[in-house]
């Protein structure tokens, strides 16, 4: 009897103990995944970033006051907006489809043909392009120089006030402050029930098929440049017809070897923010799944599985941070 | 004169300026070498070393697979970039062409190596891709190409052909020899061939893996040439290059600072000189200004002697004079000026005391014979002699006056009797009588005396005149009534008192 009790109590302890075991395992962050979590807390400047919120929705921008910065990157719409091309100055359309603004900061060059390094190259680039503000610096600082109350604020923000240099300061710490954390960090920091284990499956099948092998790091992609057709030609050489916003990278290096060669996008937020690629051919995020299995992978899929990756995909969408919500700045 | 002083000043002002100029620039020159400068440089360039070698690393395991995201390749490159942005504005502060020619060459071999490493992420990519795909391909067209039912049937020589493929392949990532892949490339021209005698679906699969072999052949290919390229990138040996040539500056400006600091100290041992000349010139203004002063002092100190000289002899001279005015040169006595002078006093003062004075006029007998026998030289002889004889008896307030020739006058002060007079007279008198030798020659005097007198408070008409004129007249009367003797005027003063 005393043996058996002892046997039971044991039993009993080992069961409590690996229970703990399970509980403790449960909020270990997933070690070794090509994705990474985004930070949890994100350090900035939070009177910058407010001069840079208000720069972001400032029409002033743009020659005829009518465009900011907000116009083709819209909260609601997951940091882009929803269009194939975006009207800039006067209507004109701009030969791509705008990327989402949230999480740049952690994209290693900006723009689809990562023909700018940074976020204030990319702002100079909007700023002088006709199809975007058509404006200049000189033009935009005169405006601004004129609203005595952001010559008060940058004078509170920045020793030297308003300058060329601390308005795109603060219009890019204000972008690097756009981070947006989703239930996927979660389920990397280690929460098991972050998402669902069809969500699971789909990570899974994204991994296997080897989505991942570009989509990977923190911005899931954002940090390399591929060839769009990979396994045969999407665009050019019996793919789609070709205009010059398909040439990708040769716009920026001229070598034959950069056509056709895009910045990997990052998916975070990808469920938001259709239509997709550079030149929005695809209009759900189920044909754009199509697109990539057939050129960039090369590999036939169930549509089952491509729902899961689908699935998997929705995950990624996060939450905006309040700062950057509609509102004065706290 | 004022016009040539000006520019003089200009002058001085300048080369006063210039001399100042000259010690700024030197000693801005010693200071050219900036420490901060340097202890900025070596710790970026440090870091950006670590950082190469940790990109170098990271490449490598991305290569082997022990990474399975870029973002080590990507996150070093921000930092390596601002690091280098810092190195080049650091750098553009300071000169020298080996430097901007080293910075050059860091910044190409990093341009170059980042645009080698995109290379690599994107052939590596689809790579990894195809190497991960590629024996599920072949499972998959095998499971497809197995007759249905189950039946062990012997493989069909496309299965076999697949299976020899995937071990090439395997193979030739691991050790990609160039024969080995003109075999393989063969083999898939083989299995290419072999397609069309299959149904649509094996197609698509047999196009699948004939595919994604030839990127597998292809990419290793080309990811191994990127690699190369990328070893051969010398961006560590160009930051090494760079580093050495920030020390060959450093050395430099600190030899130059060196070469500045031995100019400055000459120039300040110049200055010194300098200052030293004017010292001596400004010692030696004072010393000629000392010695001039020096000189005139003693021409004024000499002038002042003879000033004082030449005064004292004015008025030893004007002394003299007044002696001479008041004195008879031969007997010393008082002469007749200074006896009316003293008598006018002596009156004076009776009058006021209510003295009596009395005058006696004492004239010599028989000079004349001496005087004719004897000689003049003589004859003054003995008339100093006798004015010496006489003037013993007289005080000190009464005085003794010799007229002229053998005529003598001494007057005295408050003789209140007749007694002191006739005593005076006959002390005389026997002095006279006693005087009989001079030179050896006997000699024989007398004198005939006449005094007059008056009572000051009595007689107040009494004039000096009046009173030598009475004691002249008593003295006639004395030589009258036989020589040698005394006579008084009349009336005398000690008659109208009653004693």
């Amino acid at each position: 009897m005393a043996i058996a009790r002892s046997v039971i109590l044991s039993t009993a302890l080992l069961w409590a103990g690996s229970a703990l075991a399970a509980v403790s395992t449960a909020t270990q962050a997933l070690r070794d995944e090509p994705i990474r979590p985004l930070p949890k807390n994100i350090e900035f400047d939070a009177n910058k970033a407010a001069l840079g919120k208000r720069l972001f929705f400032d029409v002033r921008f743009s020659r005829d006051n009518k465009v900011s910065c907000a116009s083709c990157h819209d909260f609601a719409k997951g940091g882009a907006d929803g269009r194939s091309g975006s009207p800039g100055v006067e209507g004109r359309i701009g030969p791509f489809n705008s990327p989402s603004v949230f999480n740049t900061g952690f994209n290693f060059r900006q723009l689809w043909n990562g023909k700018a390094g940074s976020l204030e190259d990319q702002i100079d680039m909007a700023i002088a392009n006709p199809k975007v503000f058509d404006s200049s610096w000189d033009a935009i600082l005169g405006k601004l120089t004129a609203d005595a109350s952001f010559v008060r604020d940058f004078q509170r923000a920045y020793p030297d006030g308003l300058t060329r240099r601390n308005v795109s300061n603060a219009l890019v710490v204000f972008e690097r402050s756009l981070v947006t954390p989703s239930r996927f960090d979660a389920y990397l920091r280690g929460d098991a029930n972050a998402i669902t284990a069809e969500e699971k499956l789909g990570y899974e099948k994204f991994k296997s098929y080897g989505c991942i092998a570009c989509h990977q790091g923190i911005n899931v992609g954002g940090n390399m440049f591929q060839v769009f057709g990979v396994v045969q030609p999407y665009l050019g050489n019996g793919g789609r017809k070709v205009d010059d916003a398909d040439l990708g990278r040769y716009l920026v290096t001229k070598r034959e070897s950069d056509k056709y060669v895009f910045k990997v996008p990052s998916l975070r937020n990808v469920a938001k923010t259709g239509p997709y690629f550079h030149n929005a051919s695809a209009q759900t995020l189920e044909e754009a799944v199509d697109v990539m299995f057939k050129y960039q992978l090369g590999r036939n899929a169930s549509k089952a599985d491509k729902e899961l990756i689908v699935r998997f995909l929705n995950t990624l969408s996060g939450e905006v941070p309040p700062h950057a919500l509609p509102g004065p700045a706290k | 004169m004022r016009l040539l002083r000006l520019p003089r000043i200009a002058l001085i002002l300048a080369a006063f300026t210039i001399l100042l100029a000259v010690s700024a620039y030197l000693y801005f020159q010693t200071r050219a070498i900036n420490v901060d400068l340097q202890n900025e440089i070596v710790p970026a360039l440090r870091e950006l070393k670590a950082l190469d070698a940790e990109w170098d690393a990271n490449i490598l395991k991305s290569r082997v697979g022990i990474n399975n995201n870029y973002d080590p390749l990507t996150t070093p490159l921000q930092q390596a970039r601002a690091l280098r942005e810092r190195l080049i504005r650091r750098v553009k502060m300071t000169e020298g062409d080996a430097l901007e020619a080293a910075l050059y060459g860091m910044e190409k071999s990093f341009a170059d190596k980042e645009e080698l490493v995109e290379q690599f992420k994107l052939q590596n990519a689809v790579l990894r891709n195809s190497l991960r795909y590629f024996p599920t391909a072949v499972e998959e067209l095998k499971a497809l190409l197995q007759p249905r039912g189950g039946k062990v049937a012997a493989p069909s020589p496309l299965s076999a052909a697949v299976d020899r493929l995937l071990t090439d392949i395997l193979r030739f990532n691991l050790i990609p020899e160039a024969a080995q892949g003109e075999r393989i490339a063969a083999a898939i021209d083989d299995i290419e061939r072999r397609q069309a005698g299959y149904p649509d679906t094996l197609q698509e699969s047999i196009g699948l893996l004939i595919r994604h072999a030839r990127l597998i052949l292809r990419q290793r290919t080309v990811e191994d040439a990127v690699m190369l390229r990328i070893g051969a990138t010398p961006t560590a040996s160009a930051i090494d290059g760079l580093s050495n040539a920030l020390e060959q500056e450093f050395l430099r400006v600190l030899r130059e600072g060196q070469r500045y600091r031995t100019y400055l100290f000459t120039y300040s041992g110049f200055l010194l000189l300098l200052l030293g000349y004017a010292a001596w010139r400004l010692m030696r203004s004072y010393q000629l200004i000392a010695q001039v002063n020096k000189r005139l002092q003693a021409v004024n100190e000499t002038l002042e002697q003879r000033v004082e000289e030449r005064t004292a002899a004015l008025e030893r001279q004007s002394a003299r004079l007044a002696e001479l005015a008041r004195h008879d040169t031969l007997t010393g006595l008082i002469n007749r000026r200074e006896l009316m002078a003293q008598l006018t006093q002596a009156l004076q003062r009776a009058k006021r005391r209510d003295w009596t004075i009395a005058l006696l006029f004492i004239d010599l007998d028989g000079f004349k014979e001496i005087n004719d026998t004897l000689g003049h030289a003589t004859g003054d002889q003995v008339l100093t002699e006798v004015a010496a004889r006489i003037k013993r008896h007289v005080r000190r307030d009464d005085a003794m006056a010799r007229l002229g020739g053998d005529e003598f006058v001494i007057l005295l002060n408050e003789v209140n009797t007749s007694d002191g007079v006739i005593r005076v007279a006959e002390a005389a008198l026997r002095e006279l009588r006693e005087f009989s030798e001079v030179n050896g020659r006997s000699i024989r005097l007398s004198a005939s005396i006449g005094i007059s007198s008056v009572r000051g408070g009595a007689d107040s008409h009494a004039s000096p005149e009046m009173l030598l004129s009475l004691a002249d007249h008593a003295m006639y009367q004395a030589k009258q009534q036989g020589k040698n003797c005394y006579r008084f005027s009349t009336p005398n003063a000690w008659d109208a008192r009653p004693r």
